[in-house]
């Protein structure tokens, strides 16, 4: 009887604690920047971030990063020039860190407040709006992070000595689902 | 002795749960006296165990869930009212000494190791590619200037009747385009290569322009100090130095369609 009462508060317990720390994890993703020239507008593109939530007292850390030279324009030459401008060797990840209280994770439209960690510098960007669509435990969330070449101290690139825009929006794409 | 004489109360644990678990163990409690201490030992464990994560979120979340709900709303209220371009707040400031408790961390997320290692030496290089290659592209826009000049002054150069002036700064022209091209192309040749990279998209057009535009600029000077050497005979200008237009139109051309190849999107 007691063993019974033992066994069923120990499975308790392991549902209980499973149950305060659900993790997500991100299965697929696409970050692209744009930055613009009067010239051309050029588009870098990234597949290769990796991701995981955790929530804890019914509140969901997340944490995005992806290689800063994963991100590909199409041309190999201007992606080099890009490391190099966002001194992307010696900061090789960009990494995005947000919090979102539990109960909302479920929202069709999530403001979230990023931080973001890229060419050696923090930056916060608040209230980012993102859609969010739930199809069975697949979580798509999109939007655009308003970044600024500026935000970051990166000195603007320039062709034919005219520099880019200071507006590089990051588009965001991700495929989230509940960690096995 | 009743379950509520049993002394479990341990610090952190609300009592209606202590009390809760006390009801569960009466029979042990009563059936032996030695026993009770092991039950309340029990009882606690499972409290510890079981209750306390769970007591402790609906003790201390109580009010955030409610505060949750009231953000939600009141996000979702701000999204309805912004619209779509929203702008979003921005604010710099130092890097954080690493995440919070709870939160995910970089070692998480499974990267290889040299993926996520600065490279200086890296780092060092393509500032010093990119540098170069800055150079590169503010002397090739110089270049265009005597290499427009010295086209426009060839069609006077190369008449019949030509002056040995237009002929001697159509000369001079050409040979500051040469120079000026050779400097520029060898802040190209020089830049450092980084490895693992495979040219890719505009850059590799740009490079094969120049297998054009650089033996045209080659030839170009000398098929041009042949004829000039001609001219300057009272001859006209025969044999292989007849080719020096030709060449340097393919060549200027080559040249104008490498600075546009980087410059414009197709």
């Amino acid at each position: 009887m007691y063993k019974k009462i033992l066994s069923s508060l120990m499975l308790f317990t392991a549902v209980a604690l499973a149950a305060d720390n659900q993790q997500w994890v991100l299965e697929q993703s696409t970050l692209a920047y744009r930055v613009s020239h009067p010239l051309h507008q050029t588009d870098g593109v990234s597949h290769a971030a990796r991701g995981k939530g955790i929530c804890h007292e019914n509140e969901c850390n997340f944490l995005i990063a992806a290689p800063v030279k994963s991100f590909a324009s199409g041309d190999s030459n201007r992606d080099l020039h890009m490391i190099q401008a966002t001194r992307g060797a010696q900061f090789p990840l960009v990494t995005v860190r947000t919090r979102i209280p539990e109960s909302s994770l479920n929202s069709p439209a999530l403001l979230l407040d990023l931080e973001v960690e890229f060419a050696g510098q923090t930056v916060d960007y608040s209230q980012v709006r993102f859609q969010q669509v739930i199809e069975g435990a697949h979580h798509r969330i999109s939007g655009t992070v308003p970044a600024k070449v500026s935000d970051f101290k990166i000195e603007r690139p320039t062709l034919l000595t005219v520099p880019i825009k200071d507006e590089m929006p990051v588009r965001v794409e991700m495929v989230w689902k509940p960690a096995p | 002795m009743s379950p509520s004489d049993i002394n479990c109360n341990e610090p952190g644990i609300p009592p209606s749960v202590i009390r809760g678990i006390q009801s569960m163990f009466p029979l042990f409690c009563r059936a032996n006296r030695m026993s009770q201490k092991l039950a309340c030992k029990l009882a606690t464990l499972a409290c510890l165990c079981c209750f306390a994560p769970a007591c402790s979120a609906q003790t201390t979340v109580a009010l955030p869930r409610t505060e949750d709900r009231r953000l939600l709303t009141a996000s979702l209220a701000r999204v309805q009212e912004s619209g779509t371009n929203a702008p979003a707040q921005t604010q710099q400031r130092q890097p954080s000494a690493g995440p919070e408790q709870g939160a995910p961390s970089l070692g998480d997320l499974g990267f290889p190791s040299e993926q996520t290692k600065p490279n200086p030496e890296q780092q060092a290089r393509l500032d010093k590619r990119s540098h170069m290659l800055r150079i590169h592209q503010r002397l090739g826009l110089v270049t265009t200037v005597p290499l427009l000049a010295t086209v426009i002054t060839g069609s006077m150069a190369g008449g019949r009747r030509t002056t040995s002036a237009s002929r001697d700064l159509h000369a001079a022209l050409g040979a500051s385009t040469a120079g000026l091209y050779f400097a520029t192309a060898s802040y190209a040749i020089f830049a450092p290569k980084i490895k693992e990279t495979r040219s890719r998209g505009p850059i590799r057009l740009h490079k094969a322009l120049a297998w054009i535009h650089g033996p045209g600029m080659v030839l170009t000077p000398i098929l041009g100090a042949m004829a000039f050497t001609e001219r300057s005979r009272g001859e006209k200008v025969h044999g292989i130095a007849s080719a020096h237009a030709p060449v340097a139109y393919i060549t200027a051309i080559a040249y104008g369609a490498a600075i546009a190849s980087v410059s414009f999107k197709f």
